[in-house]
């Protein structure tokens, strides 16, 4: 199957008082139709970046995109026309983001928000364009949508609002959807009800989903591939299955013994919470080596000397690691 | 809470504040050094000891300030300011007769710095550190610092004599022959240098304040939104964000009218404005008393109602407030 959208060793620097920061490094990523594929890492990894990169809202300055491409169907949208890349935001590529009580406009009413979007891409009137926003409105589960197309977003709470953010930015259909930790700003119900939702109307419309999270319930829940980022390097990526069940790089191994569980006796290799030793070094500052090296048991000279490519295990699986023996021997 | 039960409150609250204006305005002149009498019989050409007490007797300047008060306010409130000591004409007719052109004045330099003030702004945060930013900073600088009666003259020199484009003082053209448009056209040709005049500061004002205001917003989550859902640049600052960094120039706007009133009486004086400051500033100097405190309250007045016009704007373009209440 021939991808959606095809990210090619994208490089994105920084500039920063301490020196040049690469926020990506050489990132390749696939998105495949219908699909979701969950991007998964620390703060600071650049799971966002990646993100802005892709809808072209990195902020220039200080930000700047090196090299690398990212092609839509045939498109370079690093390349084409900002007039192009205007029709293809919101119609082509849609983007919710992580704080849904700011990421309305405060002073416009939430259908008017939505039928803009709709304006913007599609050639209909403003009434029908209202009518759409309205019925997206049910579409992501509001009641009364008709009546509360008509409020502002102060009138709503965190969990209405980023479903209000949802119904934009599914109005125009869009291909891709990038969905920016949507849940991080909400309570853990809400939380669950937002997946639900994404994942009622990622089946019904087919729309392939970039799911950014650092949360590994969410990816073990929603997404179908997985990649793994640390300090702007993508460091695996394969089926959630395999990186949940079979994880290669001692990072993802580490991440996936980090999330907190319930038994009874925590034994001594895994405790109540366990945690990553150190901390993400900071980018103006990775040497040579595998980024990973200074926080990891497994490092040797090699690691530290040149940084591993990302290598093919299986079809689907591919990891960044020199001593995979020694990580799977474990 | 409906518009209309916020219109009767603050109306309410307005004929308290009204109140509490002509008693204080009233008490603070008779404080002030300097005695009517005596003004009124220099201009008569020096008067007998007889004379003064016949003349605080005919204006009640003989009763304790208490009784005056009393008597003052009891008028008031049914309509009648007194009678000008200096121009011996009832005062709300001096006033009615000036207040017309104060408010046009007022006014059109209010939208000019509105207009402009928040235009230049949009145009100087596209780029902060551009140069039509920088330009826009120096005149803000210059046009704030620059007393008004200086730009005033300044302007005179520049668009009145060097480059004759708009006359240079007065309200209309009493030699001007024609129908009525000709005459509103001949008005507003007068009223642009007194009004730029006037409005300068608030233009540096409200466009450094739209400045600020657009910096903070364009960096906003719900900029970044617009732009993700692929709404074009020009909207972005001209709707999306200007919508909302308008808002604190209503704000201030709407506190600084007071201060802009004030700013008229030396604008007035400088194009001999036939308006209320040079009404104001006469009976000063003549220590006219019921004009002064017509004035006064006449111009608390205008401040009362543009608050009063600003909550409800403010309502409009801020939905936040509606149900803040």
């Amino acid at each position: 199957m021939s991808s959606l959208l095809s990210i090619r060793d994208l490089v994105v620097d920084f500039k920063t008082r301490a020196g040049n920061a690469r926020v990506l490094n050489h990132i390749s990523l696939d998105v495949y139709p219908g699909e979701v594929l969950g991007i998964v890492g620390e703060s600071g990894c650049g799971k966002s970046m990646t993100a802005l990169s892709v809808m072209g809202l990195v902020p220039t300055p200080p930000g700047k995109i090196t090299s690398g491409s990212i092609t839509l169907g045939d498109e370079d949208l690093l390349k084409v026309p900002t007039k192009r890349l205007h029709q293809i935001r919101g119609k082509e590529i849609s983007m919710i983001f992580q704080e849904p009580m700011t990421s309305l406009n405060p002073v416009f009413r939430v259908g008017d928000q939505i039928a803009e979007s709709i304006l913007l891409h599609e050639n209909v009137t403003k009434a029908e364009a209202w009518e759409r926003s309205v019925k997206m409105l049910e579409k992501v589960g509001i009641p009364e949508a008709a009546i509360r197309a008509r409020n502002y977003p102060h009138e709503m709470s965190g969990g209405m609002r980023q479903r209000v953010m949802i119904a934009m930015a599914l109005a125009c259909n869009p291909k891709v959807l990038i969905a920016d930790e949507p849940t991080t700003a909400l309570d853990v119900t809400v939380q669950a009800q937002i997946f639900d939702l994404l994942k009622e109307l990622q089946q019904d419309t087919g729309t392939a989903i970039i799911m950014i999270t650092h949360d590994m319930g969410a990816i073990a829940e929603l997404t179908d591939r997985v990649a793994v980022m640390y300090a702007g390097h993508v460091i695996e990526t394969g089926s959630t299955k395999d990186i949940l069940t079979n994880p290669h790089h001692p990072y993802t191994r580490g991440l996936i013994s980090c999330v907190p569980h319930l038994e009874k006796n925590p034994t001594e290799e895994r405790p109540f919470l366990q945690e990553i030793p150190g901390v993400v070094p900071p980018l103006t500052e990775l040497g040579k080596g595998c980024t990973f090296a200074p926080r990891c048991q497994f490092q040797s000279n090699t690691c530290l000397a040149d940084r591993p490519d990302l290598t093919q295990i299986t079809a689907e699986h591919s990891v960044s690691c020199y001593n995979l023996e020694k990580v799977l021997a474990q | 809470m409906s518009i209309l039960t916020v219109i009767a409150r603050r109306l309410l609250h307005a004929f308290l504040l009204v109140l509490a204006v002509l008693i204080l305005n009233f008490l603070l002149i008779h404080l002030a050094p300097g005695d009517p009498a005596e003004v009124i019989a220099g201009e008569m050409g020096g008067a007998t000891e007889e004379m003064l007490q016949q003349i605080r007797e005919t204006y009640g300047l003989d009763k304790p300030v208490i009784t005056q008060l009393g008597i003052y306010l009891s008028q008031a409130l049914q309509g009648d300011l007194g009678q000008s000591f200096f121009y011996n004409a009832p005062v709300v007719d001096l006033i009615l007769g000036r207040i017309g052109p104060t408010i046009l004045l007022v006014i059109a330099a209010l939208t000019f710095a509105i207009l402009i003030g928040t235009m230049l702004g949009v145009l100087s945060s596209h780029k902060p550190k551009g140069i039509m930013s920088g330009f826009v900073t120096l005149f803000s600088v210059v046009g704030y610092s620059a007393p008004i009666f200086w730009t005033g003259l300044m302007l005179v020199i520049l668009f009145a004599w060097t480059f004759p484009i708009f006359p240079i003082a007065n309200m209309y053209d009493i030699t001007l022959e024609g129908g009525f448009f000709a005459r509103v056209l001949d008005v507003l040709h007068h009223l642009v240098l007194p009004a730029l005049t006037l409005g300068i500061v608030y233009i540096a004002q409200y466009s450094r304040l739209t400045r600020a205001s657009m910096l903070e917003i364009l960096g906003s989550d719900y900029i970044r939104t617009a732009r993700a859902k692929g709404v074009g640049e020009v909207k972005i600052y001209g709707f999306h964000a200007l919508r909302n960094a308008i808002l604190p120039v209503v704000t201030i706007a709407g506190l600084q009218f007071g201060s802009i009133i004030s700013g008229a009486v030396l604008v007035e004086t400088v194009f001999s404005w036939p308006g209320l400051g040079t009404l104001a500033f006469d009976s000063i100097l003549a220590r006219d008393y019921p004009t002064v405190l017509g004035i006064l309250f006449f111009s608390s007045l205008l401040v009362i109602v543009a608050n009063l016009i600003t909550d409800l704007v403010y309502r409009v373009v801020d939905p936040r407030i509606r149900t803040g209440g």
